[in-house]
């Protein structure tokens, strides 16, 4: 189940760090976020595990992809930012 | 039909070329725009794209390749945001129209100023020295292609990289017709900041398709703004590659086509492409001497030489162009959109007749075409 959301402003940077994660053995789908998150800004979403998050995370930013949110999917389905 | 104008575009193109363009044309809908299948179809062809165009041209991030609707598209958003807060420019005494007119009319509409850098045909040396008598203390860019479109004289660019770092300068450089064809590794350029080429020459994609590579980290003004699919809500035009640059609905078919044809240069070799254009063009320089009344305009080193040749007979050129025509061989004559080229080379009054290759060739192709330009000439003598 996907739980996590990795929110990027670009589709191209959501398309790199999903091959990036993918190439690294991470499986993430690209997705639109909902609007609540999306703050009216048609970016796009990587819909990954929340047990492989934090791994996902180090590893972007060791590549130097940083230009992301993270959102966390709460007990009743709303998402909540987790502050890297 | 004998094909030579290949440097105009490359009309012979892989089989998987044409099947891109129809299949995506299908099928493929706008990328960026939704999270539904055929839109997420046509964000990943995009993307395939980038990555290949990247790994090619050695760049570590994709979203640095921006596509354009060619290399004259490339040049302008590059050159037109470069300069766009004045100073002086260099360039090349070689340059197509596609840098000389959008550097004349900032010249003159704007505070910008340029020099050209001009010097003789295959003489890397010359034209060195003569950036470097060129450049002053308000020189910000030095704008040069890579393989001349009239002559195929393969321009020093490294070493033009190199002066343009040592002076603090930024590079653009026009690799319209290197491309696919003469190694252009932008890992190895300190002061390149965009790298412009056609999709639909050397890379064998289709017309309409171009890209623009951004080495550089500097946020210079767009050539235009609107729709990127991204922060919509927002008035200004984001700041980041590759949306900063493209706005507006990507020509997905021609992108396609595109990735088909990098992945034809890539599987094929770019250098074996190389080898055998350098077969066909010294097998046509030998010929074009052999033949009464020709002047050739080449350079017996392959490392000045590309498969682009020019030569001119006693006949105006466009007089050659139509027999050879007539006899069912493609080339072009005139002045190619080249004015500077010509006078650099003294054949600006006359023109050329020229002739090009791609990997698509063949020597027996050459030795017709060498054959029916002879019995021209023979005719002509009587």
């Amino acid at each position: 189940m996907c739980n996590c959301l990795i929110l990027f402003k670009s589709l191209t940077h959501a398309q790199r760090a999903s091959k990036y994660l993918e190439k690294n053995g991470i499986s993430t789908i690209i997705s639109r976020p909902p609007m609540e998150i999306n703050e009216n800004s048609c970016g796009y979403a990587l819909k990954i595990q929340e047990h492989f998050l934090n791994k996902a995370i180090l590893m972007l930013k060791e590549v130097e992809i940083s230009n992301f949110k993270v959102y966390v999917c709460t007990t009743n389905g709303t998402y909540k930012e987790r502050i890297l | 039909m004998i094909y030579f104008d290949n440097a105009a575009t490359t009309l012979v193109k892989p089989d998987k070329v044409y099947k891109a363009l129809y299949d995506t044309a299908k099928t493929a809908a706008n990328p960026g725009r939704g999270g539904y299948p055929p839109s997420m179809k046509a964000s990943e062809i995009v993307y395939s794209c980038r990555e290949e165009a990247a790994r090619f041209f050695n760049v570590k991030e994709p979203e640095r390749v921006i596509f354009t609707t060619n290399a004259t598209h490339a040049l302008n958003i590059a050159i037109k945001g470069a300069m766009a807060d004045g100073g002086h420019a260099v360039i090349s005494g070689y340059e197509h129209n596609s840098v000389y007119r959008p550097i004349t009319a900032m010249s003159e509409n704007h505070h910008i100023y340029y020099s050209i850098a001009d010097a003789p045909l295959f003489k890397p040396r010359d034209i060195i020295q003569s950036f470097i008598e060129q450049i002053n203390e308000n020189t910000r860019y030095v704008i040069c292609n890579h393989v001349s479109n009239v002559f195929g004289y393969i321009l020093p660019i490294y070493e033009i990289d190199e002066l343009c770092a040592s002076r603090g300068i930024g590079l653009i450089i026009d690799a319209a017709q290197s491309a696919g064809v003469v190694k252009l590794d932008a890992g190895k350029l300190k002061a390149c900041e965009y790298i412009c080429m056609p999709g639909h020459k050397g890379l064998y994609g289709p017309q309409g398709t171009g890209m623009m590579i951004c080495t550089g980290d500097k946020k210079h003004q767009t050539l235009i703004e609107g729709g990127t699919g991204s922060l919509s809500n927002e008035a200004k035009q984001p700041g980041f590659l590759p949306d900063r640059f493209e706005s507006g609905t990507l020509n997905v078919p021609g992108i396609a086509g595109l990735l088909e044809g990098l992945r034809f240069v890539v599987k094929t070799g770019a250098d074996k492409i190389h080898c055998i254009e350098r077969i066909l063009t010294k097998q046509l320089i030998e010929g074009l001497y052999s033949i009464p009344n020709i002047e050739v305009f080449a350079s017996e080193d392959p490392a000045l030489q590309s498969a682009v040749v020019s030569f001119r007979g006693k006949d105006g050129c466009e007089e050659i162009s139509e027999y050879l025509a007539s006899e069912g061989i493609c080339v072009r004559a005139g002045l190619h959109c080249s004015p500077l080229a010509h006078k650099n080379a003294n054949t600006y009054n006359t023109g050329t007749v020229r002739v090009s290759f791609s990997y698509f060739n063949t020597k027996k192709e050459v030795d017709k075409f060498l054959h029916i330009l002879n019995q021209y000439q023979s005719k002509k003598k009587n």
